[in-house]
This record gives structure tokens, sequence and C-alpha cells, in this order.
């Protein structure tokens, strides 16, 4: 029973652009007119709180006993308004959620990190938010009964409630983490059972054991949800690193340098963005204004894997990383030069990808030999065949593959060439697309100039077609390609860059206009000054200066 | 004055290895940070060295907490306060000593010369 009127409270206003909706923070007979205020171009992104809807063993509510549950309701108030809405099931801890999403009767064992440390995030109001581990039997046990009960809600309801799992990312020095990676107490003994039942087991039949956990989760939701199981959504939360519950909750400091950092990490490794742990003031500022409509098309066509893009990251070069998909710390690609060679050079135009499904013909890709099976390695050579541009490191690389390899450009009788430069490099041609072997075992003894002077030559057996950009440290910059925009026929399609300055100084950037391009127009400007040079574009921007550039690109011939 | 707070996890073999390094206020200082996940001999060594790094950085006291006594602590901790309570409360105590604080750079100087 509630005695006083409720109240809209800001608490979920993070940035705009994302609509979040945490049906818990407001009184559910507000729920529509809180709602109302959402855009209705974007889906309302629920993520489901387990821990609120199963507080006690062997129950779980939805309006029973609270109406904040009332997930009929919510639903309702959903259609009314004609908004969207992506109910997400976390298959890992969430950081903005107590315990992370786990009810407080099964919160017994705290997940810890790599360093050991027990996992914990900052929220919005300041408050400290304590991860349990998903490697818990009995946590397993208590999902799989929540999972049950609201599959059953949404097919006697007929509800028709598009469920995706939410997978959390938070960045560990820099680098982006599974929040369901553990090193406690927990997954410590579940890993040496598991050993123990392995060690009989052909090599080829053995996963690794935190996937193996992961997979009963995701095989879980898949199973129970179906159709109603769109999949999975992977979510970068920016101001998730340790130094953060100092910095924000007792200096009540915030780094916009490291926010638009970490925000176009998430973008390079195909994650979305979030600010949800950052409290609306902090989001009214810095990256999350100046990229808001940026951010909201991208991640509304990650989450929906629309056709019909009107923007899309111009992403020139994938690197494939085929190894668990806990962490992007990048430590091979590092090792290599490879991903400082593509900072300095087309920073925010590669990703880190771990799909080798569907490539295009636009892009190269990077791959390292040792991590792809005999089938892996035969969906490779398919999309050379389809005219893609592939660059294989064959260190590591297997004898099997090896042999398939020799006895397909045998077969195919295919061009080979060959030179020296600081390693033997073979480029094996077919039509437009080419496959490019190295061997990195000598590139990692390399000094980094050297390294980079490496991908430099590599780079240019590629053409790009790419502007000549050179910025100050610290600009940030997206590269997006313009796909719905046709209005001016002279060109072949349009490329947008943004560039924005987060520092508290005057930074330049220097456009040269390669053959190909032409400026078509600069638009948003703030805190910029633009001159144009014959072939150049000279841009100085003041701190927290912006300015968005459009380019025609025609083909040369 | 700030202070200073470390986090260390020592290892079994008598190394102690930091994990995290931070101060109460901000000072524009990258020799703290520098500090993060630095690996020493010993619990001693590390002490004697975060002792120089209070006294040049003009820092008041430093505490120091093991990884065990975090983990274990946290779980009382609601707000970012109370995990500077934590380290204040089990945490190992290191203050200069009023010559060091009064005249620290002949302090430090007097080591060389």
């Amino acid at each position: 029973m509630q005695l006083t009127t409720p109240e809209i409270k800001d608490y979920d206003s993070v940035f705009p652009a994302e609509n979040w909706f945490l049906y818990w923070k407001t009184s559910a007979a507000l729920w529509k007119e809180k709602l109302a205020t959402y855009r209705q171009d974007l889906p309302v992104l629920i993520p489901l709180y387990w821990g609120l809807h199963g507080e006690f063993k062997g129950q779980v509510d939805f309006g029973d006993y609270k109406t904040e549950t009332d997930i009929v309701r919510l639903k309702k108030c959903l259609d009314d308004l004609g908004l969207e809405a992506c109910f997400l099931l976390p298959i890992a801890p969430v950081p903005f959620l107590p315990n992370g999403g786990v009810p407080s009767y099964l919160a017994r064992q705290i997940s810890l990190d790599r360093e050991m440390k027990a996992q914990v995030y900052i929220g919005e109001e300041g408050k400290l938010y304590k991860m349990y581990s998903y490697f818990e039997p009995l946590v397993f046990k208590g999902f799989q009964f929540f999972v049950k009960k609201i599959s059953e809600l949404n097919g006697e309801h007929s509800l028709n409630l598009r469920f995706y799992g939410l997978s959390s990312f938070v960045f560990k020095n820099s680098s982006l983490e599974s929040t369901f990676v553990d090193r406690s107490v927990v997954f410590q003994n579940g890993l040496k059972k598991y050993l123990n039942q392995v060690e009989d087991m052909e090599k080829s039949e053995v996963k690794d054991y935190p996937s193996l956990i992961k997979d009963l989760y995701t095989d879980l939701i898949k199973e129970v949800f179906q159709e109603s199981y769109r999949g999975e959504i992977p979510f970068g939360f920016v101001g998730s690193c340790f130094e953060d519950i100092f910095n924000r909750g007792l200096k009540d400091e915030y780094d916009n340098e490291k926010y638009s950092s970490h925000f176009f990490s998430s973008l390079c490794a195909d994650i979305v963005p979030s600010a949800i742990l950052l409290n609306s003031k902090e989001t009214q500022v810095g990256i999350w204004q100046k990229f808001g409509e940026y951010f909201s098309s991208i991640a509304q066509n990650k989450i929906f894997e629309q056709d019909n893009k009107s923007i899309e990251l111009n992403t020139i070069v994938e690197l494939i990383d085929l190894t668990s998909g806990w962490s992007f710390n990048n430590s091979y690609f590092k090792s290599i030069g490879i991903s400082d060679f593509l900072e300095k050079t087309l920073p925010w135009g590669y990703r880190i990808s771990k799909d080798l499904s569907v490539l295009k013909n636009d892009k190269a890709y990077f791959i390292q030999g040792g991590t792809l099976s005999r089938a892996t390695f035969s969906q490779l050579l398919k999309n050379f065949m389809l005219g893609n541009k592939i660059f294989l490191d064959l260190n590591g690389f297997s004898s099997e593959n090896r042999r398939v390899l020799e006895a397909f450009v045998a077969e195919n009788n295919l061009d080979q060439e060959r030179v020296n430069f600081y390693t033997t490099i073979e480029k094996i041609t077919l039509g437009e697309g080419f496959l490019i072997l190295f061997n990195s075992e000598e590139l990692i003894q390399l000094e980094q100039t050297k390294q980079i002077d490496f991908w430099q030559g590599l780079f240019k057996l590629v053409d790009f077609n790419l502007l000549k950009i050179e910025v100050d440290e610290s600009i940030q910059y997206i590269s997006l390609n313009m796909l719905s925009d046709r209005s001016d026929l002279n060109f072949d399609y349009q490329k947008r860059y943004f560039f924005y300055n987060p520092s508290s100084y005057k930074k330049r950037v220097s456009i040269e206009l390669t053959p190909g391009h032409a400026l078509v127009k600069s638009l948003n400007a703030f805190g910029a000054e633009i001159q144009t040079l014959d072939r150049r574009i000279e841009i100085k921007l003041n701190s927290g200066g912006n300015i968005c550039l459009d380019f025609g690109v025609f083909s040369n011939e | 004055m700030s202070d200073l707070y470390v986090l260390y996890h020592q290892k079994s073999n008598e190394q102690v290895f930091i994990v995290e390094v931070f101060t109460s206020e901000n000072i524009e200082s990258s020799k703290v940070l520098d500090y993060k996940s630095e690996t020493f001999d010993t619990k001693e060594t590390l002490l004697s060295e975060c002792y120089h790094l209070l006294v040049s950085e003009r820092l008041n006291s430093g505490f120091f907490l093991s990884l065990d006594d975090f983990n274990l602590g946290l779980e009382s901790c609601h707000r970012a306060p109370d995990i500077v309570s934590l380290f204040e409360q089990k945490g190992e105590v290191l203050k200069i000593s009023e010559e060091d604080k009064q005249n620290p750079v002949g302090r430090f100087l007097s080591r060389w010369f």
C-alpha cells in the first residue's frame, strides 16, 4: 500500500539515446507516464532483475506481492504506447544490479577477477554493486527456475516478449573483460572436478571450463524461450574501472578522456557501449552529448541487426580473435604490433571480432593461424574464394591445415608472389581477393618501430582508398558510412568523419584529400576552426570542441 | 593533505604485488599510478618504497590492505567511503615522521649526499 503520491524520479535517465528502462526504480503506477517520455524510434532496453522477482527460494513474483514486478502490466504499458522492447536476461553478473542481479539468498560467493580481487562497481547513485559467482551450482538452479517461470508467464498471457541474453563487459586496465570471469573458490572447485572428469576424454571433446558453464546458461534460455529468444547482446559499461569507485564515489570526478576512449574501445570490440553506471549529470556532457545520435543508430543496428541501416561504422580492418570470448585484451595483436599500427593509422577504423562466418569484401581480415581448426580454416578458404582480403599469420598453424592450404593452391593453380620484408611474405591472389601469408615468429622479436614499418609495408598491398588523417594525441574520431544518403549522385557514397577533442587543450586535425575524395560539407561544428588549403584541410579544436565532415567518395576511373 | 591507499596481494613466495593504488585527493602525480602492478620482493620493501613516495609526494599517511582482507571486508561496504574506512580500519598504517614532513626535500636528498 502506498500512502504518498508516487513521484517520477530521474534515476534511470541515463544517456537518453540508450533507452534503458529500470522498471523497479519507478512505481508501477507511473510506468506509463515515464515510458511516454522515451524515444519511439529506439527499442526500450528492459533488463530483467532476477533478484527482485525471486527473493525467496522456490518463489517468483510477477506482481503478486510487489506491483513493480508485474511484467504483464509493464508489457501492456509498452503496447499502449506503441513501444518496442527488448527484455534482457542477464547471462553474466550485471554491474548495475545489486548482487549482479542474483537474488540475495543465492549471493554466497563473491566473484573474483583474474587478479583475485572481488568484482565491485559503482553505480549512478554512488552505490557499490558486488558481483556474485555464476559458477555456483545453486545459482544455475535458481536461474533455471526463474527462466522457466518467465517463459510460462509469456505463454499464459500471450505477451510475445522478445528475450535477449545480456552479457556484461567491464574495463580492467583499459581492456574489456566479461563479468562472467571468476576465480573464486567455487570456480576453482568446479574446475578441479571438471579436470578430473576430462582426464579420460579425447582432446577434441574437451571444452574450456568457463565456456562450458556459460553454454549451460545460454543453452538453457535458447531451449526454454525457443523462438522468443533473439540472441545475446554484449554491453560494455563505461565507468566500471576500479579507480572509478574513488574518482566518482569520493571525488566526484568525471574523466571525459577516459570515458571517451572506453566508448570507442567498446565499439571496436563490437560491444554496445553503455553509460548506465554514470549519473545523468555526467551523461549530459562530453562524449554522450556529442555522439548521441551516432550512438543510438549504432546500438540499434547492433540490437536489431537491421538490413535497412542508414549508418554504420566504417570498419576497414577486422582482427579475428577466435580464442575464448572472455576478454579483449589484445595481447597477441599487441605483441606483433598490428594493434599499435592500426591505432596510429586507422584509430577506430578497426574492430576485434570473434566471428569468422560473415566476411565482407570491402574490409581486410587478420587471423592468427594457430587458432584455426580444420573446419574454421575451410570456412576461411571459402571466404577467400568469395573475394575477401585476408592476412594469415602462420605462426602456430597446424601441419594439417598447412597441407590443406598447399593442396588448395595447387588444385586451383593460383598466382603466388613471394617477397622478403622482415620476414617471408607470400601473396596468393584470386580475383579481387587475396591471401597474405606471413609468420609472426620473427616479427615478435622486432622493436615497435620496425613492427609498424612492417605493417605499413604490408597494408600498402591493399588499396583501402582512405583519407590521410593526422590528429594530435587525445583527439577521438569515428568514421561512418552514410548508407542511405544518395542525394548527391556525383558520388558513389558518402563517409562522415566526426572529430572530438575531450582534452582540456586545443588540438589539431589535418586531413589530406586523397584521390577519389571530395569534401561535401561540414556540420555540427562547435569550438572548431576549419581551413581548407588545396587538397588539405586543417582543423583546430578547442577543449570539448567537435566537428563533423562529410566526404563524397567516387571511383577514380 | 592527501592519503595513499594500497591494495596488495602477497604471493606464496613472499613477493608482494600491488593490485590497486590511489590517493584520497587529486594529486597530479603519475608517480603514484606508476606503482600499480609493481611487484616487490617482500612486504618490507613495499612499505619502504611507499614511505619514500609519501615523503616525495607530500602525502600524509599510507594505508596498506591485503587482497584477502579487502575481499572479506567488502561484504560490509555499500558506498565508496566504506571502502576507504575498510583500508583505514583493517589496513596497516604508515605515517611519515614530523622531521620528514617538515623537510621532505632535504631528507630525500640526504639519502644521496
